[in-house]
């Protein structure tokens, strides 16, 4: 269709009118900042510094803890993201009855607003006194698990580790198992013809068929660890330690100068922004390799 | 077992369907469907199961394990929404809610609609950058929107989020909404413009009214991820009068430490439960289609 240019403008210039004020200038923004040493929102003097906020960064050992911390939770959660992903993805397609309700229920906690989640889990599930783990497992007998203190400084890291992969899984479980109802059930039947199993399908059929939604689901995985925020601030709720620390909370405590914060109540503005623009390299280097590697595998088409 | 016996086996069918049903892989990968499927189910209705009834009891049957001792406790509900003035976080959140979805409607679509079947230079580049807005991460975004909002006296102000709320969910609206739009038939639109109505016209009173199934699933997603945005809110709108329903609990939360008042932050965080849970249950099919449709196309 061609339409009038008039109308083009008019149905067009709004939105682009938002993504310039909220996505485009801030983002050049916050690059063109993260040279600068900036103290103040309004009518700040600005001192141009290069690469100084960038240098701190890489010296600052509570940098390195949340970017190390925001690494074991892409490295280790995305394992268990990705593993029980697929197993449940595996049994929903195994023929059971009742997948709908299932699938549903799998995806619930996605839903849980992020503070009912970290009330449940560190009000009622990790609690040292009335909470679920430490009743279910010395009722059966396991009194070294009992004895864990989920939310203590050793555990609280792998404690929200947890709940963060229970709250997200069902996102990706969804969006894989709608590329695979995209499959023509064709395949699957003929190789359940010669004689293919139920998990030799899975392996040989499902999965390289599913190669572009699999390379989706590890990008936008990448994504979404990178700017983790609410669960590892909310968990420093029960135990105020830097255990839980990422990147993202320490930008914030930057930006506004948190008095018990990473600049001790000072405001960086030059170097939070700094802390933004690594984040953004980060996901972009990931996002071009993940790519890179899923190229190295034959597309395969149906 | 013995040769004859063996071979009896082999040769009766009806014999050698029971052996079939008893050691069916498929069986087995039932039960063990079930039964993970089950624990799932299990821990997800008493985690949240425990934290209702827990919002019904007092601190001192929680603190000393007996819930439900005495009764049901809705005191604990009626504290929180009028003692913690959680009715008034409630409707701001509703607000911030409402505003930009009501507002975005009416942006995104027609842009959608040109960017579906417009034959115009650009088009393809102004698709792509709504999807690299999505990996832009918030952080990166936040402190020269603070800046500019400052600038304008916007912090803390409803329109101030509602801006916010509306930016950000653009991108996504836009790309899943284009996709809608390619869906429908032409002909409707075709037929229209020969008959002599405007191009704007035509949208609103023909593809506007069509793209409605569309429209109703966008909806619903973005009021699920605004409704839990804790982010934009807990930068924007922090102030005691403005505060949103999860920053509102957050606070019950945080000072737990201090309060020890479990009854009020189990109610409180059913209150800001409850919304989505009840919306699920009615939508869960539309909202996982909302998730679904948009990211598979890309």
């Amino acid at each position: 269709m061609k339409y009038r240019r008039t109308t083009l403008i008019i149905f067009l210039a709004p939105v682009l009118l938002f993504y310039f004020v909220i996505f485009l200038a801030p983002t050049v923004n916050t690059f063109l900042l993260s040279f600068f040493h900036a103290t103040k929102f309004v009518d700040g003097n600005n001192t141009f510094v290069g690469l100084r906020n960038y240098l701190e960064l890489f010296k600052s050992p509570l940098f390195k803890k949340s970017v190390s911390n925001v690494f074991l939770l892409w490295i280790i959660g995305g394992f268990f993201t990705f593993f029980f992903s697929f197993m449940f993805i595996f049994l929903l397609r195994s023929g059971i009855k009742g997948k709908s309700f299932f699938r549903s229920i799998i995806y619930l906690p996605n839903l849980i607003p992020v503070v009912a989640a970290t009330t449940m889990w560190t009000q009622y599930i990790y609690h040292p006194k009335h909470g679920f783990f430490i009743k279910f497992f010395s009722t059966i007998g396991l009194d070294s698990l009992a004895a864990i203190q989920w939310t203590g400084t050793t555990m609280i890291f792998w404690s929200m580790m947890i709940a963060i992969t229970w709250g997200s899984i069902g996102w990706f479980v969804i969006i894989l198992y709608a590329g695979i109802d995209r499959i023509p059930n064709e395949l699957f039947e003929s190789a359940t013809l010669d004689g293919a199993g139920k998990f030799r399908q899975f392996t040989s059929i499902t999965m390289p068929l599913l190669r572009d939604v699999i390379r989706i689901c590890i990008t936008m995985f990448t994504i979404i660890t990178l700017n983790h925020f609410a669960y590892p601030k909310l968990f420093t709720s029960v135990n105020v330690v830097r255990e839980t620390y990422v990147p993202a909370v320490y930008m914030y405590e930057l930006a506004f100068g948190m008095s018990n914060g990473a600049s001790g109540g000072k405001i960086l503005l030059g170097k939070g922004s700094a802390v933004g623009v690594l984040i953004l390299i980060i996901i972009i280097t990931f996002s071009v390799l993940i790519n890179k590697i899923f190229d190295k595998f034959d597309k395969v088409e149906y | 077992m013995n040769e004859n016996s063996l071979h009896a086996v082999i040769q009766s069918p009806a014999k050698l369907q029971f052996l079939k049903g008893r050691f069916n892989s498929d069986n087995i990968v039932h039960t063990i469907s079930y039964v993970i499927f089950g624990i799932w189910f299990l821990f997800l209705v008493g985690g949240l199961g425990w934290v209702l009834i827990a919002s019904l009891s007092t601190t001192r049957e929680i603190f000393s394990d007996t819930l439900m001792n005495t009764g049901l406790h809705f005191e604990n509900y009626t504290k929180v929404l009028f003692g913690k003035n959680l009715i008034r976080y409630f409707f701001n959140s509703i607000m911030y809610v409402f505003l930009p979805i009501l507002l975005l409607i009416f942006l995104a679509s027609p842009a959608s609609y040109v960017l579906s079947r417009g034959v115009f230079r650009g088009r393809n580049f102004i698709l792509m950058l709504f999807v690299a807005a999505m990996a832009i991460p918030a952080v990166m975004l936040m402190i020269p929107i603070f800046i500019n909002l400052s600038k304008v006296n916007l912090v803390n102000t409803t329109s101030g989020l509602v801006i916010i709320y509306i930016g950000i969910s653009i991108p996504f609206s836009v790309f899943f909404l284009t996709g809608f739009f390619r869906s429908l038939p032409v002909t409707l639109e075709e037929a229209a413009l020969i008959d002599g109505a405007g191009e704007v016209q035509t949208f609103w009173k023909i593809m506007f009214p069509l793209a409605q199934p569309g429209i109703i699933t966008i909806c619903i997603f973005n009021f699920v991820s605004l409704w839990n945005d804790y982010f934009w809110a807990l930068i924007f709108v922090n102030t005691e009068n403005r505060k949103t329903l999860m920053l509102g609990v957050e606070n019950i939360l945080r000072t737990m430490r201090y309060t020890g008042n479990w009854a009020s932050l189990f109610a409180a965080t059913m209150v800001l439960f409850l919304p989505t849970f009840i919306l699920y249950l009615f939508l869960s099919e539309k909202i996982i289609a909302g998730v679904t449709a948009g990211s598979i196309k890309g």
